[in-house]
Parts: C-alpha cells; structure tokens; sequence
C-alpha cells in the first residue's frame, strides 16, 4: 500500500469516527428513526432541539413507532407499554405546539388561521393502527396515556380516521373516562363529517344514548358531550352544502379498509 | 504518743509550731501596718496594671475568647475555633491559677496534717485530659460543625409526556426557606445544594422556581413561561444516598421521594383549538360551529 492510500484512508477513518461521535442529530439527518425508537422504548430525553430542526421526520418516525405499538396495547397492555405510548404522543404534542399557526405568525386570534403544518403531515404519515394505538391508549386505565394521546388525537381525528374511535365507542366493557375521552374525539369531526361519517357518528350517537340511559354510574359529564355531538351533528344542518350531504372524497376513504373489532355491522362505509 | 509528719518528730503536746506561726504572722502584718512609714499613693497607672494583672481579668479575657469561638462556630473553619477555643481555655485557666481550693489542719493528737486540695488550672487540666480521651470522638464532631451538603435533584416529570423533552429549555432558581442555594443542571436534572449541620436534622421547605429562558415568542404553547413548585424537607445524616456528587456532596433520599416537577402548561390539555385543524372546515361567512367541550379526563 503506497503512504498516499494509506494516509487517505486514516482520514476517512478519522471521518467516520467523528461521524460516529455526533449522535442522535447525525443520526436523524441521515434519515433513521432508530434514535426515536431508542429514546421511545429506554426514554431517554429527546432533545427538543432535536424536534425542532427536523419535525417532519420525527413526526414521520412517531407515527411509526405507534403503528407498531399497536400489538402490546391491544391485548392486557403492560405499563410499560403505556410509557411508550406517552413518549411518543408527548414529542408529538410538542411538535405540533412548535407549529401551532398562531404561535409562527403572531396571531392572537385563532379563527381563520392555517391548519397546523405538523398537524397535516401527521395525518399523512398515520396509519389507522396508529390511530387505534392512540384510542387504546385515550380509554386505558393509565391517566397519563390517556391525557397525552386524547390530546394528540383529538387534533388529528379527521374524516378520514373517525372510523377508529367510533368502533372503540362499540367495546361494551369501555370505561367512563375512555368513553368519555372517545366520545370528544368524534365530536371534533361532527360538524363537518362526510355522508359515511356523519351516519357512523349519529349511529354511536344512538347507541351510546340508550345505553346510559339507565346507567347508575356519574355519567352526567358524558350525556354532556353527547349533547354537544348532537348540537355539532345538527350544525350541519344549518349549512347551505353540508358535508353530510357528500359522500367522502377519494382520498378521505381510508376507513373503508379498516377492520372493525367491536361494532361489526354498525360501522359502514358504503361507496 | 508520738507521731510523725514528713519524717519530722512534733511536740507531743502539740502546740508549739502553731503558736510559733501564729506570733509569727502577727510580727509579719505589724511591719506591714507601720504608722511610721505611709505607702506612697497609687496612681491611675498602678490600679490599671493591678486590674489587669488579676485573676479575674484573665478570666474574663478567656470567657471573651470561648464567646468568640462559639458565636463563629459553623461559619469560621473549624481550625480556627479550636485555636479560639484552646487560647481561651489556657486564659482563664491562667486565671484561675493553680491554687488550692482547701486547706486542712489537724490538730489530732500530736500529729498535725495539712491537706491541700489540688484546684484551679490543676483541676481542670485533669478533667480536660480525661475527657480528651473518653470523649475523643465527640470531641471531633464538635469541631466538625461546618455545613454538610446533600444534593437535592430535581427532575422532571415524566409522566405528562412533555415536561421531559422541554426541561433543557428552562432555568431554575431555587431556595431553602428563603435562603438562596447554589444550583447546577446535571443532564436532565437539576441539583441544589442545601446544608445542615453534622448530627443535626434541618427542616425546611424548598422553594422551585422554573423559569422559560429563551424569547417569549419561541414559547410553544404546550410550554408554561413560570413553573413553582414547594417540597417540604427534613435534611439529616438518615438522608444521605448515593454519592455520585463526590463523598461530600450525597444525593438527598427524603421520604418525599423523587422531586418532580411538570413545565406543561395547564390550558393546553384541553380540546378547544381542534376545530382550526379540520382540513373540511366550512368557508368563512358560515354560521358559527358550537364550540367543543373542554374535555379533560
């Protein structure tokens, strides 16, 4: 080996060392989620900064990370199972409060603002199992998992992943506080729910009103947000061209591949 | 009978030396009380030396020299109070003298016993010294009163998902009954350094006061802008954990546990603002969408 190679290839060795050295930001530029997983799954700290710089693909990386959460939520979750799930839906609520419109441009008044940007590329990158993900955990018995991802998804519910909550609404064991958490969610899309949509969510509207109806339970909070899916229901008709009257367009039809667990024959979208 | 004192034979009767001394000292304070020779008169000067060339002024400057020592205790080196300490204690013991504290004289029989209790500095010394080496190692601790520090981390809390990730975006001022106390950020974790004293128990409340430290308008709003919180601590040797802050500065393990704090702010756990993230929204001009409930469960 002549002294020039081997001089080039100590310096290549001094770079990929160096590289080596820089950690997690490194790590996220050349485009792994392997530091998201770590972090997720050991918790260490996920530098802010590091949420920052390269939202998009950290959002692109939780939603991952909550896709495949979904098996050890669903059946008899263990708590640290709960943890993961609040990691991940804290450096997503953090991300989305980084975005929020209001905040980059200034705005003190809210209405008219632009779509939170971390909001619409979280729609884009979540699957319907993260979705379910942030359901199960919305009605668990664990208080923090269930604050963090009712926060994150009562942002990002929208027309095309309402089928979710509607059929965890359908579980007949669900809890007060789950039920409860679920039935906001589905309140957000309400009053502009598509055709499919607005019928699953006047059909869980029915079900889960006769249901309390003779419940012994403190269920008064409850009947509360039911009320107000009833008021954000018959918002619509008050429009001129309501969503209830248009069937969900093309790219809002993800639900029509999704599985139902519990509502079975309840939950349709017929095209 | 006959009896012996100091190898010496006595008066059987027994009276001969006492009245010996006895005349003797009338002759001593005769010349002494001579009408014919005056004293001269002392002056300012002399009753200032007599003053101070007494016992009882050496007393006094002792006394003043252990005050010293015990109203600097805890904040002087503990060197320095065992010099005060010592120079005091050899003060007033030059002041006591070493006299006797008692006579006794016998007139038994033909002997005559004089007995003289050791007093003064010889006493002293000697319970000094058995104190020194029965009590040694109090002794120690007694000079060993400077402040002990235990380490207080402060961490935050985990479990709201958020206060973890924007920690390193806030800066804390801490106090210990309203005492300000030097505070570090170790990784993810704060650490104040709070005092007591060797075998003595403080009890306070620590004050926590986390502030956002970068401009208002990069405050999220998932971010509080001030965070305070108190915890109620009970410091002693009984709390002293791990030493991953040197020997001399070991973590505290109160009963209160793990310090946490949360940095989330309370009006963001709330759903209000979702409606202006429905991608479906209605055009402006439209009627008024009945606000959402602010579900928090």
């Amino acid at each position: 080996m002549r002294p020039r190679h081997a001089t080039a290839m100590a310096f290549v060795a001094v770079l990929l060392l160096c590289a080596a050295g820089r950690g997690p930001a490194w790590a996220q530029a050349k485009d792994s989620c392997g530091f998201f997983q770590g972090a997720v799954r050991s918790g260490e700290v996920i530098p802010d900064k590091l949420l920052l710089a390269d939202w998009r693909g950290a959002l692109r990386c939780l939603a991952g990370i909550l896709d495949g959460l979904k098996p050890a939520v669903e059946d008899a979750p263990q708590a640290e199972a709960w943890k993961q799930v609040v990691r991940a839906a804290g450096a997503i609520r953090i991300i989305i409060a980084n975005n929020d419109p209001a905040k980059l441009l200034g705005a003190d008044d809210k209405a008219g603002l632009p779509i939170n940007p971390a909001i619409t590329a979280f729609r884009t990158f979540a699957t319907l199992d993260a979705v379910s993900t942030l359901a199960y955990a919305a009605r668990s018995d664990d208080e923090n998992a269930r604050l963090n991802a009712l926060l994150v998804l009562g942002n990002v519910i929208d027309n095309q992943t309402v089928c979710v909550p509607i059929d965890h609404l359908y579980f007949k064991d669900i809890g007060i506080k789950g039920r409860a958490n679920l039935l906001s969610v589905v309140s957000v899309v309400a009053p502009w729910a598509y055709k499919q949509n607005y019928e699953n969510i006047d059909a869980v509207y029915h079900y889960t009103s006769d249901l309390l109806k003779n419940s012994h339970d403190d269920v008064r909070q409850t009947l509360a947000i039911l009320d107000n899916i009833r008021k954000r229901l018959d918002y619509q008709s008050t429009l001129t061209n309501p969503n209830k009257d248009a069937s969900l367009p093309e790219d809002l039809r993800a639900c029509k591949s999704y599985r139902s667990k519990w509502a079975g024959d309840r939950l349709k979208y017929a095209f | 009978m006959t009896a012996t004192t100091n190898g010496v034979e006595s008066d059987p009767a027994g009276d001969a030396p006492a009245t010996a001394a006895a005349s003797d000292g009338k002759q001593h304070k005769a010349r002494h009380s001579n009408p014919n020779r005056p004293e001269p008169p002392q002056t300012l000067w002399d009753h200032f030396w007599q003053a101070v060339s007494s016992g009882l002024f050496f007393m006094i400057v002792g006394t003043g020299f252990l005050a010293v020592a015990n109203y600097t205790m805890g904040s002087a080196h503990s060197s320095f109070s065992f010099v005060l300490v010592v120079v005091g204690v050899a003060i007033l013991l030059y002041g006591t003298g070493t006299q006797g504290i008692g006579q006794f004289h016998s007139h038994v029989g033909a002997a005559t016993y004089r007995v003289a209790l050791a007093g003064g500095a010889g006493v002293l010394a000697f319970c000094v010294g058995i104190g020194i080496v029965w009590k040694a190692n109090d002794i120690k601790d007694a000079f060993q009163i400077e402040k002990k520090y235990l380490r207080v981390v402060i961490q935050p809390d985990v479990s709201d998902g958020v206060s973890q990730t924007i920690f390193s975006n806030y800066v804390a001022n801490i106090s210990f009954d309203g005492e300000s106390v030097p505070v570090a950020r170790r990784g993810n974790t704060v650490e104040a350094l709070v005092y007591y004293y060797l075998n003595r128990t403080r009890s306070g409340t620590l004050s926590v006061d986390f502030y956002f430290m970068g401009p208002p308008e990069s405050r999220s709003s998932i971010e509080v802008d001030h965070a305070s919180k108190t915890f109620p601590l009970v410091l002693s040797d009984q709390v002293r954990g791990d030493s991953n802050g040197g020997l001399d500065f070991p973590a505290y393990t109160g009963s209160s546990g793990s310090l946490l704090i949360s940095l989330q702010a309370t009006e963001t756990k709330k759903l209000e603002t979702a409606d202006n993230n429905q991608r479906s929204r209605p055009a402006s001009g439209q009627p008024v969408v009945p606000p959402l409930f602010p579900t928090e469960q």
